[in-house]
């Protein structure tokens, strides 16, 4: 392939040659098109502020304030998101996204600048839907319909089909469901055919550029929309979406800028080709970033979309989540599921249940009554249009995610050498991104006019690392301050730790480790008290945990007690003798589960797959 | 100035809240410059808190009594090295504010808790006064768990108050407050105030108790506030001083209030079992050594037991197993310094979730006392007069004791209560009470123990039933087109309703033409009749004449089988059958009760609804005192009964067991002229022998089918054979 033709990333691969660090490569390349995507998009579209969050280390408190288009006062420690921050980071994310605001405050419009700057036409399609389901078609792009023989015949444009990496849908809510869910899940049924749509992310491989492996980044959609009818009456025409749908996108309610932009927005300079002065700009902030020469590198248009998804496949953004981030997560799913009574009585159930089985001693005897406490959270809860279901605690991670990936970029951007300090940035989901995600999503789930959940949040996540705070005091942890960077901070994690490390001190036997996690989890349950309601469902919880762990150990004690990491070894329990080797015990004991998760997945109760890998903190990765 | 400080204390204090208690970040404080009586009242109803402050009055009492006490050690509850003279002021009073705020808003959250939380707690005092006290009636511990429910919650809430600002049991308000301090560089002089000071607590109380406005429980527990504050020995004493001076007005001596106090430490634990203490590592042993050092208020390691019993008794309370059985230890101590009278204590600030809307305990004996001061803030108590107030308060306490004492020892309390009306030479304010418990207690027995009696009519009406709806579609617009714009539309959608509905939609015109057709669905509903028994027809007013002349019972009926009693359970059953119905069809009725004796009492018609679920209600006064004297009935009462009458029908019903003395050729007419009015039914039963009166009702009755006469031997009779009879017409 001549080297003009040929994508930029294989370009700087050329050039660098085995000084390639992709890493590196990646930061500059994902800066740089944040930094040109504004750069261009800025030019004539005035920032609408959606959202300001903060984070205060010291009091484990988020604060999320709705600015409503407001642009506000710049201040130290906190995230302000706009327009264009919701647009990137669905990109990067490949989370559908949803503007949802009154006619004129610029939605489309926003959504149109980022997509004429970052594609140029013909790799994105726009799309308006109207009320009559005959002409809605919403995969018109890639569809051809002709009338044969009196009949119509609708045939799949390929041409299309890996050709287009974005759309814009004008009032999603007018669509058909089941259409939309097939365009978010990046699919097109077609004559008994299913396409794949997205763009095909190259790879580098044994420093060698692979065009084509098999993987995609999946169509970046954003869609606009009205006000539902039932939310705001003076938009009588549209509906409100489809709980299915509604539970994939990532909806933010845009409010009218207009006043706080003011006149400015007759000074805004929309001239010259967007896509153009995009990759122009982009070429050259990347090769500056990595001590390259433009003409080298640059990027041309016919080859841009796959540089386009190689930097923003979702998987270079994925970052680890810290024990401590999903514990919460576990905990703020568990108390804004439903009736928080009812809830508490099913873990006090499971409690029952094990010391029957094991008689571990450990049973709650009281319920949680209908106290202030518990109607402030049901009241958040009772505001749901539908519960916390499975998508929404993958929501939350993916906005988490996001969360974390725009303080990244933005931190990074204000340094003296953003690249370096991108790659150097401790990259994980911690406690902050949790809290703040969930506040968006449960924001997302609410009728219009709901009470602020963000106090509610701040309620589990304030009594939550109070009491794994408390938990490392007694612990006698050399740091017992909460930290939310700190990776082996949970309440559950230093449960089963203290665990391991008295069972290498004792009788290094499967029967061991259970007493010393009854006694744990003792500990836990002794700590409930009459007026923390919120504490007691999130000690019930992890108590109930912690005995589900105890009862796979039972159940597999046998087999656990031998279980040896590789064949030449001793049996886990034997091999390690040292406290310190705690972690390894974990892991093995991790892995021993992934093992028969996958050996006896049809048999495995399902209390242990609900419970175990976030007891022990592991993905499965068998 | 007081006004200033007091907002600057709701500042700090939601801003503490708001890292501390997050949930209630939003929580609304309503501040007022005119409390009903003394300087200053604090109360809430949960959702929000209203403090009004008389600013001078308040002021006056602060310089006069607090400051001079507190002036000399007032930076050691600081920790710093002085104070200035200027500064002793604006500093007590915003963290005495402050104390005010967080006591409001964490009483929902710390005591009462929960409904059930309020039960155990009234259950716990009941069972300490009773122990105490066997030979109370119980009534009388009734009472005095009804005046000491209140003040039991204040110290529950007051002594866990003093472990969250001192950081025990790993509580972070104390810190919380030091970030909100800090970040807001609150300074006295030029020192920085870095945690909240020790000895706010017992500054209101002070102020009652010199001012002589406490009753005993209130100075006992104010003096046990003194030794649990302080962190100096002068200003301790100097406090305890103004509840022993109190105490000593009240014919209490020093050193036998000092003997109650550490008795009430005792307390706390005396009802504990060994076990549940040594779960929490609390030694009872060691526990009463240290409350024998309670009176030596300067040895050198008082405060090391002060933070002993703080932290312990706030464990205690926060435990399940504990909580209740320390209270009642520590009510049986109190129980006989509690007043039959008059209730102690801030008001019921759960009482607004009760069953029946009812509302708080009383409003305005504000003092500068948050234990005397307040009611609820719901604006429906506005409209309710304090006797209601009063009734209600009663009427929580009761249903509390009756969800949680065993079903005999209940029944055994209604009854006792509900006959405890003439037997008590107790005046003022506590005879008031006791009439109200007679008729609380009485309506409660009665509800639950009147068997229900349905209410039915047994005519037949045809009515027409929904068979669903049949749907069509119709064609609504035709649009040509292009083989561009066919080539855009989503022909998916196209095919499958052609084939489900062989509707012809997208067609060829000819031409290289198409016509789209586009249809809507239209529904029609589709009906059939039956023929069906359609219950009641529930009338729109209903009055109850009712005989409580003596030969019907005497005072204390409830529950003693004599004629009174079986009337009530045939009247509260047929009032239980009406609510039902009335719930169940959407539609109320105006209910009143005409009761005649000696003279004709009568109260006014209301909502039936209204009524029955009212703890308290002028009908019920009415309906459950019997007069017990002769059998007049003055015929007067039927035109204020015609004022009150809703438009639509009515109905009267007539229950009496002899001859009716007075104008009876007037009652004749009355009922004559109601009758010859289309609208009006009456239902009279004669009990017994039959009356001459009712013998010409039962004429009258022959003539006109909405009069009806029924004469039956005994009023057992009533319910079993005219049960259904007694709010029908024609």
């Amino acid at each position: 392939m001549p080297n003009n033709k040929k994508p930029m990333l294989e370009k700087i691969l050329d050039t660098v040659g085995k000084n390639f660090s992709e890493e590196k490569v990646h930061a500059a390349m994902l800066l740089s098109f944040a930094e040109s995507m504004y750069s261009i998009v800025r030019r004539d579209c005035t920032p609408s502020p959606f959202y300001r969050v903060s984070f205060d280390k010291t009091n484990h408190c988020i604060e999320m304030e709705e600015t409503k288009g407001h642009s506000k006062v710049p201040k130290k420690n906190v995230l302000d998101i706009n327009d264009m921050d919701l647009l990137l980071m669905c990109d990067l994310r490949e989370i559908p996204g949803l503007l949802e605001g009154e006619t004129g405050v610029g939605k489309t419009f926003g959504i149109q600048r980022y997509l004429s700057t970052v594609f140029k036409e013909g790799q994105y399609f726009s799309h308006r839907l109207s009320a009559n389901a005959f002409l809605n078609n919403l995969f018109q792009h890639f569809q051809e319909g002709k009338m044969v023989n009196g009949m119509p015949v609708v045939e799949a444009r390929k041409d299309r089909i890996e050709r287009t990496a974005a759309g814009v849908i004008d009032e999603i809510n007018r669509g058909d469901p089941n259409e939309t869910l097939q365009l978010f899940d990046n699919e097109m049924h077609l004559g008994g055919l299913i396409y794949k749509l997205g763009i095909p992310i190259p790879e580098i491989k044994s420093g060698a550029y692979n065009e084509n492996t098999g993987r995609k980044k999946k169509m970046f959609l954003v869609s606009a929309q009205n006000p539902s009818s039932s939310d705001d009456a003076k938009f009588t025409g549209t509906m409100q979406l489809d709980a299915a749908v509604d539970n994939r996108l990532l909806k933010i309610y845009m409010n009218n800028a207009a006043a706080s932009a003011g006149s400015t927005l007759w000074l805004g300079d929309g001239k010259g080709k967007r896509h153009e002065l995009f990759l122009n700009d982009f070429s050259k902030r990347t090769a500056k970033k990595l001590g390259l020469d433009e003409k080298l590198i640059a990027e041309d248009d016919d080859t841009w979309l796959s540089t386009y998804a190689w930097i923003t496949d979702s998987s270079k953004t994925d970052k680890p989540i810290l024990y401590s981030a999903i514990e919460l997560a576990d905990l703020m799913t568990s108390v804004f599921s439903g009736n928080l009574i009812n809830y508490y009585k099913y873990e006090k159930q499971v409690l029952t249940d094990w010391n029957s089985e094991l008689g571990t001693g450990i049973e709650i005897n009281e319920d949680l009554q209908e106290t202030e406490k518990v109607k402030k959270i049901h009241e958040v809860t009772d505001s749901f249009k539908v519960p916390i279901i499975f998508r929404d605690i993958v929501q939350i991670k993916k906005v988490a995610d996001i969360l974390a990936t725009l303080k990244n970029i933005k931190d990074s951007l204000r340094t003296k050498d953003p690249v370096k300090n991108y790659v150097d940035i401790v990259k994980c989901v911690t406690v902050r991104e949790v809290a703040e995600a969930t506040a968006l999503v449960a924001r997302n789930k609410q009728r219009a006019n709901s009470v602020s959940p963000v106090y509610g949040i701040n309620e589990v996540l304030n009594q939550y690392c109070k009491l794994t705070e408390e938990y490392m005091k007694e612990a006698k942890r050399l740091h017992p301050q909460f930290d939310i960077y700190d990776g082996d901070a949970g309440i559950k994690n230093i449960a089963i730790y203290r665990a391991i490390r008295e069972n290498i001190s004792g009788s290094r036997d499967i029967d061991g480790l259970i007493k010393e996690i009854v006694k744990e989890s003792k500990k836990l349950v002794g700590k409930i008290s009459i007026s923390e309601d919120v504490r007691n469902v999130m000690i019930a919880r992890s108590a109930s945990d912690l005995m589900t762990l105890c009862g796979f150990l039972d159940q597999y004690k046998q087999e656990l007690q031998v279980y040896k990491e590789t064949e030449t070894e001793k049996p886990v329990l034997q091999k390690y003798k040292k406290p310190t080797d705690a972690n390894k015990i974990l892991e093995a004991i991790g892995k021993f589960y992934c093992e028969k998760q996958r050996d006896d997945a049809i048999t495995m109760p399902d209390i242990y797959q609900h419970r175990i890998q976030r007891t022990l903190g592991i993905e499965n990765s068998l | 100035m007081v006004l200033k400080i007091l907002k600057n204390a709701e500042s700090t204090w939601r801003e503490t809240v708001r890292l501390a208690t997050p949930l209630d970040s939003n929580k609304p404080v309503i501040i007022g410059t005119k409390p009903r009586q003394g300087d200053f009242e604090a109360y809430t109803d949960n959702k929000r808190i209203f403090i009004n402050v008389d600013e001078k009055k308040f002021r006056k009492n602060f310089e006069d009594i607090i400051i001079p006490a507190y002036e000399d050690a007032c930076h050691l509850l600081y920790s710093m090295p002085s104070v200035p003279t200027s500064e002793v002021f604006p500093n007590l009073v915003l963290d005495n504010f402050l104390f005010v705020h967080f006591h409001e808003q964490l009483h929902p959250w710390l005591c009462p808790n929960s409904k059930q939380d309020e039960r155990k707690i009234s259950k716990a005092l009941y069972d300490g006064v009773k122990k105490k006290e066997p030979g109370l009636s119980k009534t009388d511990i009734l009472l005095k768990v009804n005046n000491s429910k209140n003040l039991i919650w204040d110290v529950v809430l007051n002594i866990s108050f003093l472990s969250k600002t001192a950081g025990y049991n790993n509580d972070d308000l104390e810190e919380k407050l030091g970030f909100v301090f800090a970040k807001n560089k609150r300074q006295i002089g030029k020192s920085p105030v870095t945690c909240y000071p020790k000895g706010i607590l017992p500054i209101i109380y002070i102020i009652s108790a010199n001012n002589r406005t406490t009753d005993i429980p209130i100075s006992l527990i104010g003096g046990m506030y003194s030794t649990l504050s302080y962190n100096n020995s002068d200003i301790r004493e100097k406090a305890l001083d103004f509840f022993l001076d109190d105490l000593k007005s009240k014919k209490i001596s020093n050193s036998d209030s000092i003997d109650i106090i550490k008795e009430m430490y005792r307390g706390f634990i005396s009802e504990l079992d060994l076990k549940e203490l040594q779960k929490k590592s609390i030694d009872k042993d060691d526990y009463k050594k240290r409350v024998a050092k309670i009176h030596d208020l300067t040895s050198p390691d008082y405060e090391i037991n002060q933070k002993y019993f703080i932290s312990t008794l706030t464990k205690i309370f926060d435990t399940y197993s504990m909580r209740y059985d320390s209270l009642k230890g520590f009510m049986k101590v109190l129980s006989p310094y509690m007043s039959l009278s008059g209730k102690q204590g801030s008001p019921d600030p759960n009482s607004m979730g009760s069953p029946g809307g009812s509302g708080s305990g009383e409003k305005g004996e504000g003092d500068s006392d948050p234990s005397g001061g307040g009611g609820s803030g719901d604006d429906s108590d506005d409209e309710k007069s304090q006797d209601e107030l009063d009734g209600d308060s009663m009427a929580n306490t009761l249903d509390d004791l009756l969800g949680e004492l065993d079903p005999k020892e209940a029944d055994d309390l209604l009854e006792e209560a509900a006959n405890s009306g003439g037997g008590y030479g107790m005046g003022g304010a506590g005879k008031n009470l006791l009439k109200k418990i007679d008729t609380l207690a009485a309506d409660e027995y009665y509800k639950r123990n009147a068997d229900v009696l349905e209410v039915r009519n047994p005519s037949q009406e045809n009515v027409s039933f929904s068979l669903g709806t049949t749907k069509r579609w119709k064609l609504v617009r035709t649009d040509t087109l292009t083989p561009a714009d066919v080539s855009r539309l989503n022909h998916g959608p196209i095919v499958n309703f052609q084939r489900s509905t062989g509707l012809p939609v997208l067609i060829e015109a000819g031409g290289g033409f198409f016509k789209l057709n586009q249809y809507v669905l239209e529904e029609t509903p589709q009906k059939s009749y039956n023929s069906q028994l359609t219950g009641i027809e529930i009338p729109d007013n209903w009055v109850f004449f009712q005989d409580s002349s003596g030969s019907m019972g005497s005072k204390s009926y409830v529950g003693t089988g004599c004629k009174f009693d079986i009337l009530n359970r045939v009247k509260y059953g047929l009032q239980k059958g009406l609510y039902k119905v009335c719930k169940a069809m959407k539609k109320d009725l105006k209910f009143g009760v005409v009761d005649f004796s000696d003279s004709t009492h009568y109260s006014g018609l209301d909502s039936l609804i209204k009524v029955y679920e009212s703890r308290s209600h002028p009908v019920k006064d009415v309906s459950l005192n019997p007069q017990c004297g002769n059998t007049y009935f003055n015929s007067g009462v039927f035109l204020k009964i015609k004022k009150d009458l809703a438009p639509g029908k009515s109905i009267y019903t007539f229950i009496t067991d002899g001859q009716i003395d007075g104008d009876t050729s007037s009652l004749y007419r009355r009922i004559d002229e109601f009758s010859n009015e289309g609208n009006h039914s009456f239902v009279f039963i004669d009990v017994g022998s039959a009356s001459t009166f009712g013998r010409s009702i039962e004429s009258m009755g022959k003539s006109k089918q909405n009069v009806l006469y029924f004469h039956v031997s005994n009023i057992k009779s009533i319910k079993d054979k005219l049960g259904s009879i007694l709010v029908r017409y024609k």
